[in-house]
């Protein structure tokens, strides 16, 4: 038999247990927007400093404000009418739109017969294609660099895209939505007289346009913002990407004129605009296809 | 001739493999087996002549004290930024499953790194580190004898690491989360029922059902950190003051660049890869746990 008292007591403990657990859940909410708002901000700070200074008059820049007393575009047009910014960023569109054209086209195509054909050493391809990823690019952009230079490609386009026309990240995330497709849906095409590359363009290529998006953005990212290929491959001005060119913007307005900071701030800023703004409106595709192949571009 | 249509479907396939694996037998293979060959050679881009010297690059690498400093650096560097940016980024993911309301806009916020190129980030960071940015103010503020941190031997190497450890918080926090959404709601349910705290929820859910994403999240960004190059490149230039921020990466692109000779390069290049497979091996070894569900 339960006893008023021991009754009355288990629901005031019960109390004090909610009230506890009340607390604690918001202390707990309270922690956790406190980090991720501190973690936010500090990201966006630096963006900030950035942007902010390329609109400050040269007098001011070793002022700490955030805010510039008399914006001025001027650092902008210095570096705009100084370097040629046009040329840098067509040779980083044309560089960028050929490797995605390339690598859609190809690992999709790959990733079809890996998944879908059956063919003596599938498998054997299957593995060599991926273990190509363990090898460092360290170890073979020296070999490229010379093949490069012996084949004439040095300071071309044809150069400059060659390491990335196909990617194995690629293919592997291809050929595993690709196995997903159901085998009737392929044969049902081959019966009513289909031809092989029109069930690939017409029949597969549709059904994967997700996993192809999201490769479409880290392919397009990565090339965007690779550094060590061009900066070897490339040594005319007129043939930069964007990554060499404004390094060596910034090399000359931090040499030549004792560390014009405005100018080199405005220079990073023209360099990240595009890619920042895909963020904004790509942002789906790109989580998409990091938790795909939990890799960068 | 008719083909059977399994001979037919075999040829279709044949045909939709063979570019891409003769592409990767090029640009892959071939060079690696190129990297070999250079390094027993005396290979010099600016001369003509080039001959076998056998394993005189090795030799010659070996005894160069800069090769031991850069091997040093690159291990300091991976030390200090690889279970950096993972702390940050694993407490971050965690208390993102905390929040609700403007969930989207911070995990976007926190992309934007992620999305810039090494060499902008490294320049935003050069200016903040200069003689006039708001860190060396602020350092200098607090009575810190060398406020600019990059024009020291002792602290260089880490302000640099400092600002590839803030630009992948936001990727590595996504990948934590992907690995924290997989784990099944049943198992916290059940401990709740059990009356487990948070901290034993934390100790005996969470961390063993994430340890398969945390060996692989840590190994990604161990290597990723020892083949760093724009950033190291964009803020150390060639590797000063006093080689202190030469690392492997870095010290390979100058001496094949600048100094021009590939053969002794290419011996580094196979050094790294072989150092890079060391460190991957060592990491497996230390971090993975049997999972038992």
């Amino acid at each position: 038999m339960i006893s008023d008292k021991s009754l009355s007591y288990d629901i005031a403990s019960a109390k004090i247990e909610k009230r506890k657990k009340t607390v604690r859940t918001t202390l707990t909410g309270i922690f956790s927007y406190g980090w991720v708002i501190l973690v936010g901000l500090s990201t966006l700070l630096p963006y900030l400093w950035m942007l902010s200074n390329s609109l400050k008059p040269r007098a001011e820049i070793a002022f700490y404000r955030l805010l510039p007393v008399h914006p001025t575009l001027g650092n902008y047009i210095k570096i705009l009418t100084k370097y040629p910014f046009g040329q840098w960023y067509l040779n980083t569109f044309i560089v960028t739109a050929l490797s995605v054209i390339s690598t859609l086209f190809f690992c999709s195509l790959a990733g079809y017969a890996l998944a879908k054909f059956h063919f003596p050493g599938r498998n054997a391809f299957f593995i060599f294609i991926l273990a190509t990823v363990m090898v460092p690019v360290e170890m073979l952009i020296l070999p490229w660099y010379v093949g490069a230079y012996k084949l004439n490609l040095i300071n071309s386009y044809a150069g400059l895209v060659l390491p990335g026309l196909i990617s194995a990240f690629g293919v592997f995330i291809l050929r595993q939505s690709i196995l997903n497709i159901p085998d009737d849906l392929i044969d049902a095409a081959r019966v009513d007289g289909m031809s092989e590359p029109g069930i690939y363009f017409k029949i597969i290529i549709p059904l994967v346009a997700g996993p192809l998006s999201a490769l479409a953005i880290l392919t397009a990212l990565g090339t965007w913002n690779d550094f060590l290929w061009p900066l070897i491959v490339v040594s005319k001005t007129s043939m930069f990407t964007m990554q060499v060119g404004v390094t060596y913007a910034t090399q000359g307005e931090f040499q030549d004129t004792m560390q014009d900071w405005g100018t080199i701030m405005a220079a990073m800023t023209v360099a990240s605009i595009p890619m920042l703004v895909l963020v904004v409106f790509a942002q789906k595709y790109i989580v998409k296809g990091i938790t795909m192949t939990g890799l960068k571009g | 001739m008719k083909l059977r249509l399994s001979q037919k479907n075999a040829l279709w396939g044949f045909a939709f493999i063979a570019l891409p694996v003769i592409y990767f037998l090029f640009i892959f293979i071939v060079p690696m087996v190129q990297a070999f060959y250079f390094s027993v050679l005396n290979y010099n881009t600016l001369s003509t002549q080039t001959h076998f010297i056998g394993l005189a690059n090795y030799a010659s690498m070996l005894e160069d004290d800069v090769f031991w400093t850069a091997i040093w650096n690159s291990l300091r560097y991976a030390l200090v930024r690889a279970p950096g940016v993972l702390l940050i980024s694993l407490i971050t993911a965690l208390l993102f499953q905390n929040i609700t309301r403007g969930k989207g806009f911070l995990q976007t916020l926190i992309m934007l790194p992620f999305m810039t190129s090494g060499v902008a980030m490294a320049w935003i960071f050069n200016l903040i580190y200069s003689r006039i940015g708001p860190i060396t103010a602020l350092l200098s503020d607090l009575g810190v004898q060398n406020p600019q941190l990059l024009t020291s031997p002792k602290t260089a190497l880490y302000a640099i690491a400092a600002v590839t450890i803030w630009g992948s918080i936001g990727y590595y926090a996504l990948l934590f989360t992907v690995g924290l959404n997989a784990i099944p709601n049943d198992y916290y349910d059940a401990a709740k029922v059990d009356g487990a705290s948070p901290w034993q929820i934390f100790k005996h859910i969470t961390i063993p059902l994430l340890n398969p994403t945390i060996v692989l999240v840590s190994i990604i960004a161990v290597t990723a950190s020892l083949k760093n190059f724009d950033v190291v490149r964009s803020m150390a230039a060639n590797g000063g003051p006093i080689n202190s921020t030469l690392t492997l990466p870095l010290m390979i692109y100058l001496e094949a660049f600048r100094r021009m000779n590939m053969g002794r390069a290419s011996a580094m290049t196979l050094v790294f890869f072989l150092f890079i497979l060391i460190i991957t091996f060592i990491q497996l070894k230390l971090i993975t746990r049997e999972v038992r569900y």
